[in-house]
């Protein structure tokens, strides 16, 4: 079983992981400016105002930094050493992060195309998460 | 109005860093430092009306100020919680000027669980981007900093071998330093490269080892400093910048506030870097020290791998740089390592930093770091 962390959910954010179990990635994005934003919060962080939609994107990314982290950070991630924790620039603008599943610890590399995918955890809840565009790497 | 050269640092005191709490609390911490550094001063506790207390990693209370003015026994007419010990000097200055107070002690101690980073959960570090970083195992400092020296590598071509080599000239220091936790034993850029990986491309030596520890020191105008034997350590410079939590909404990773932070510092002292006898930066990773000094305008963006391995960082060397061995080599205490940084600088410009007296030293830079490189302050320090 996988352990790992369950995101305690806002209800700002509610609807960012309920479209994640249905493998949508969303994000909110301003109807006055355009403005995509990560994370999700309540005023646009461009221009300040509250109209704010949720709008599904590609899942298209490039990996903007990354670390392969050998020391867990807690007793969950014990078994997952070494994993790849990433930044990802999603191809709408903003950056959120992640780990690369499905990518060999070697073909790692900053500017790397990723696809967004989904990982199961405890109680079939699924977490957003990236691989390799074409997979392996 | 500005605060340049209106208080100094008249005394300060510092803990001996150790692995284990042993009978010792934060409060206990703060109290022996703290009236050590009164009476090195030359001050009676009576007249201490400020305090500044660090915040505690091990009991992080929301009223730990007056937990710490209660346990130290002080009157004050101007009390508060702050994380960054160069922010405190600044504060404590700004308080005096505003005429709040006259005297003010800034003390930080701390106590180190090393089993705190390994709970099941939930992460010990509650933040504003826990439910979107935490689930991918971002828990604590050493990943963030990871990503930030991979994109530094990856946008300047900086090397390993550079980047250890700020971990070896630090551990030169901390080897002339009687009181750093890792000041036994010189090591080589081979034995940092050597060490065991914690986050690609971080290796264990070039991350900072959290520990008990503590120190103080105390804040007066000028004038008051005189009641003091050392020579008065003048505040000439602040700045302070900061604008983001979460690091994935990090614009750049290789462009940090320290730019604005030190700009401002060195502007308000009318000095610039090239007047620094030394520099003394926070180090928590050593791709820290390289962005600082790039940022700081000790060398042009993106040559701080090439500068830190031209130059001597050691307090013999024309750079001297975190002459105590930094919180690599001497040891992070708590939340507040960045007071070592704060106190080292001090003690150079008192004269008093005994084998690893940088001769002559009258200028010095500071700069504390907060977050994951996510706010920054720096002080321009002066003497005589």
């Amino acid at each position: 079983m996988n352990t790992k962390p369950i995101p305690e959910m806002s209800d700002l954010s509610r609807h960012y992981w309920e479209q994640a179990q249905r493998e949508a990635l969303v994000l909110q994005r301003c109807t006055r400016c355009g403005t995509y934003q990560f994370y999700p919060r309540a005023w646009c962080t461009s221009c300040f105002c509250q109209e704010l939609e949720w709008t599904p994107v590609s899942g298209r990314a490039e990996v903007f930094s990354f670390s392969i982290v050998h020391y867990p950070p807690f007793e969950s991630y014990t078994d997952s050493v070494p994993y790849i924790l990433a930044t990802v620039k999603l191809e709408e603008g903003p950056q959120m992060m992640c780990n690369l599943l499905e990518c060999d610890l070697d073909a790692v590399r900053v500017g790397l195309p990723v696809q967004v995918c989904y990982e199961v955890r405890e109680g079939d809840f699924k977490v957003p998460q990236f691989r390799p565009v074409g997979g392996g790497a | 109005m500005s605060i340049s050269g209106k208080v100094a640092v008249s005394g300060f005191a510092e803990m001996q860093p150790q692995k284990s709490p042993g009978d010792h609390t934060p409060l206990s911490i703060a109290a022996d430092v703290g009236l050590e550094a009164i009476a090195d001063a030359g001050l009676e506790k009576a007249e201490i009306d400020g305090l500044i207390v660090g915040s505690s990693i091990s009991n992080p209370g929301w009223y730990w100020s007056l937990a710490a003015a209660e346990y130290l026994g002080l009157k004050t007419k101007f009390l508060q919680q702050y994380l960054m010990p160069t922010g405190m000097l600044w504060r404590a200055a700004a308080a005096i000027e505003a005429g709040l107070c006259n005297n003010v002690l800034c003390v930080v101690g701390d106590t180190w669980d090393s089993k705190l980073l390994m709970k099941k959960g939930p992460p010990p570090f509650p933040y504003l981007g826990e439910e979107m970083e935490a689930p991918y195992g971002v828990v604590g400092a050493p990943p963030g900093y990871a990503m930030i020296t991979r994109r530094h590598m990856h946008e300047f071509g900086t090397t390993a071998e550079q980047l250890a080599k700020v971990a070896v000239d630090q551990r030169y220091n901390a080897c002339h330093n009687p009181t750093a936790l890792f000041g036994h034993k010189e090591i080589g850029i081979e034995d940092v490269l050597a060490s065991r990986m914690i986050c690609d491309p971080v290796h264990l030596l070039e991350a900072v080892s959290p520990c008990t520890g503590g120190a103080a020191f105390v804040v007066t105008s000028v004038e008051g400093a005189k009641r003091s034997d050392n020579p008065p350590v003048v505040l000439l410079g602040a700045g302070e910048a900061g604008n983001r939590w979460s690091l994935a909404a990090a614009k750049s990773l290789t462009t940090s506030p320290v730019k604005e932070s030190a700009e401002g510092a060195f502007k308000m002292a009318g000095l610039t870097p090239a007047d620094m006898d030394f520099a003394q930066l926070y180090d928590c990773f050593t791709a820290v020290v390289i962005i600082s000094l790039e940022d700081a305008g000790f060398c042009a963006k993106g040559e701080g791998g090439r500068f830190v391995e031209a130059n001597d960082l050691t307090f013999k060397g024309n750079s001297p740089c975190n002459t105590h061995g930094g919180q690599l080599s001497f040891g992070q205490p708590g939340i507040g390592g960045g007071m070592s940084q704060v106190v080292e600088a001090i003690r150079q410009l008192m004269g008093r930093g005994g084998a690893r007296q940088v001769q002559g030293a009258t200028r010095g830079f500071v700069n504390n770091n907060g977050g994951i490189m996510a706010k920054e302050c720096s002080l321009v320090l002066g003497v005589g």
